[in-house]
């Protein structure tokens, strides 16, 4: 009794047992004991709980995020390029590219490789072939589409594994190869836009972190989010469709002469936009396996060459320009003209032309002697000042400068040869360019392959009345004297001039030609710019700027006009029947 | 009284511990449909990409004219067939 007293906190309590039978005679220190074993217990595991929380929480932390967070790389997009109406000219679509781990996948049964090798459009042998690598990682294809990608995935096989890539779409192919350009697999541009306006066309990639369960689902982020920005789509000025037409019409033409390649530019000249840029031979971006130089060469930009008489209205813009002839100023041509011990000859006998009619029949001499009333310095600013021989400013990659030598060397042969367009060099869409002075009254346009939305600022080269002068000049080119009948558009005014020029190989002029033709349309308000260049065409037959670039230049421009809705400005003959409508015109 | 505050207390760190575990619960439901959407709207993007390409394709002008001249017989108009009609005529 007593004990069991003693064992009660307040002493009064209940006694434990009144059966003596079942009282216990224990020594106080055990239950002291217990009670101290347990309180040291207790307090090793609150040790251990500061010691986890406190200490090594940093180590722990780490350990669990190992195990449930990861970073996942976010995708962006590179940017598309479309045309100025909004069609697109190149896109960017996930694709996979698919890798294996040699060791794991050569352990599988043949015919899982066979498949694997049937579904990759390889030979069995081609994939052994690239799997009998030291390596752990191994490319067996990249740039695969989503469907076969994901049949391979179906198929099971240990160590195959797929990474998301892009591939890049050109659905305007051929066409549109010279301007867009292509990018890699890595999707970096290339050639051509892709490569001009990769900074702003490239995705910026974006990255998260965050945990995951057991089953792979993303639970939570984990700190910021770094998103990823999509590249800038980007708008050419470009018309598809003009594109097209300027691209299978000199592709005819080529054939049809048997040149050798060519080109066309054709040129907005209210806003100095390229609304088409054609090369021929082309290649197709989507697909660049047998793809060689010739192809890939973006002639219109990065091919000078002697331009020929297509250079003799700057000669005679700036003569007109500073009062030194007038257009019914005489000239004595005869047959040869001597300067110094060369000498110089026309394609066409006269006796003597007025300026009007040096331009009309392209007369060598006869621009020759203009020339030579002129020092050498106000034509090499003349021609500089239009973008001869200067850098381009046309934000495309590869556009060359040609060459005009500093006037202090000229000598006077080089001059006269100089002032129809031989023994300088220069680009097709240098030339189209330069044609501006002519088709703005006188204003040159900084031209652009971007589509703009507010004017660019122009500069004066010539006067607006000489600029009127020479477009008079250059539409009778087409007129029934003109060197470039064939030229003409029916039911437009057009203007321009021809130009064959000898080809230079190893520093002689050879029997190969460059047949060329720069022109306007309409000549009452002028709205396009064509320039076409016709390399090669085969000597034996017809090759004549006028004969071969000429009635391109027709096809396109006719085209081009009807396309961009120009009102003719020239009488047409009607073949549709008298409806009591009326005259069309 | 003092007991009474406790047991108030209590319950109450109770019901706001019950809440916590059932908006962690939704907001997890919630992310997990977040991020379905998210990748939907991926996957539309692509898709949308992907139709954008196809319209291009089959809006080509070679196959418009290739199929207008082939299947419908079709002829590029030039302007002597052309009827102009011009505003403010008589």
């Amino acid at each position: 009794m007593k004990r069991s007293s003693s064992r009660n906190a307040n002493g009064k309590g209940v006694p434990f047992s009144a059966n003596p039978v079942l009282a216990l005679k224990l020594a106080p220190w055990r239950s002291r004991l217990v009670m101290f074993v347990l309180f040291v217990a207790f307090f090793s595991l609150i040790v251990r709980a500061l010691w986890l929380q406190g200490v090594s929480t940093a180590f722990l932390q780490k350990q669990g995020e190992s195990r449930y967070a990861r970073t996942l790389e976010m995708p962006a997009t590179r940017g598309k390029i479309v045309d100025r109406n909004g069609l697109v000219l190149a896109s960017s679509v996930p694709v996979k590219a698919v890798w294996a781990i040699p060791e794991d996948v050569l352990s599988e049964p043949k015919e899982k490789i066979q498949k694997l090798a049937q579904l990759l459009e390889m030979s069995e042998a081609d994939v052994r072939k690239k799997l009998n690598s030291d390596r752990q990682f191994v490319y067996l294809k990249r740039q695969v589409e989503q469907p076969v990608a994901d049949k391979i995935v179906a198929l099971g096989i240990s160590g195959i594994e797929t990474r998301k890539e892009y591939k890049r779409f050109y659905p305007e192919g051929e066409a549109m190869a010279h301007v867009v350009g292509f990018t890699s697999v890595e999707d970096t541009g290339q050639e051509g836009m892709e490569l001009a306006e990769q900074a702003s066309l490239a995705g910026k990639l974006g990255s998260r972190r965050v945990i995951k369960d057991r089953l792979g689902h993303i639970i939570e982020d984990i700190g910021a989010v770094n998103e990823p920005h999509d590249g800038k789509d980007l708008k050419l000025s470009i018309d598809s469709k003009i594109q097209y037409l300027a691209y299978a019409q000199l592709k005819d033409t080529i054939a049809k002469y048997k040149a050798k390649a060519g080109g066309v530019v054709v040129v907005d000249v209210q806003t100095g936009e390229v609304l088409a840029l054609a090369n021929f031979p082309s290649y197709n971006p989507n697909d660049r396996s047998a793809l060689t130089g010739a192809q890939l060469r973006n002639r219109v930009m990065t091919d000078t060459y002697e331009p020929g008489s297509v250079m003799k209205p700057f000669t005679v813009a700036l003569a007109l320009e500073t009062n030194r002839v007038t257009p019914n100023t005489v000239f004595q041509i005869g047959s040869r003209f001597a300067i110094g011990t060369a000498s110089i000859g026309d394609a066409h006998y006269s006796s003597a032309l007025t300026v009007s009619q040096i331009i009309e029949e392209s007369s060598n001499i006869g621009t020759a002697k203009i020339a030579l009333g002129m020092p050498g310095k106000e034509m090499w600013e003349m021609f500089t000042k239009v973008g001869f021989g200067q850098a381009p400013k046309f934000g495309f990659p590869g556009a060359v400068a040609g060459r005009v030598r500093n006037y202090k060397t000229w000598r006077p042969i080089e001059q006269a040869t100089m002032s129809y367009g031989h023994g300088l060099t220069t680009s097709l869409i240098q030339l189209a360019h330069a044609y501006t002075i002519f088709a703005r009254d006188g204003e040159l346009i900084p031209l652009s392959f971007v589509k703009t939305e507010q004017l660019p600022v122009a500069q004066r080269v010539i006067s607006v009345k000489t600029a009127l002068t020479m477009r008079a000049m250059l539409e009778s080119v087409t007129g029934p004297n003109g060197s470039a009948i064939l030229a003409r558009v029916p039911g437009y005014r057009v203007g321009g001039k021809t130009g064959t020029a000898y080809k230079v190989e190893h520093g002689k002029y050879v029997k190969k030609y460059v047949a060329s033709f720069v022109g306007f349309a309409p000549v009452s308000n002028p709205r396009i710019i064509v320039a076409v260049m016709v390399d090669e065409p085969d000597p034996s037959g017809l090759h004549y700027g006028g004969s071969v670039a000429g009635p391109l230049f027709s096809t396109i421009a006719a085209n081009v006009l009807r396309t961009m809705n120009v009102s003719p400005d020239s009488s047409v003959t009607s073949v549709l029947p008298d409806n009591g409508l009326g005259d069309s015109m | 009284m003092s007991w009474k505050l406790t047991t108030f207390l209590m319950l109450a760190l109770l019901g706001c511990a019950l809440v916590l575990v059932n908006t962690q619960y939704q907001e997890r439901h919630l992310f997990i449909e977040l991020e379905r959407s998210k990748t939907e709207s991926r996957q539309l993007e692509v898709e949308w990409s992907q139709l954008q390409l196809d319209q291009s394709n089959l809006g080509k002008h070679e196959r418009i004219q290739a199929n207008a001249s082939r299947d419908l017989n079709m002829v590029p108009v030039t302007p002597e067939r052309t009827q102009y009609l011009t505003l403010n005529s008589k």
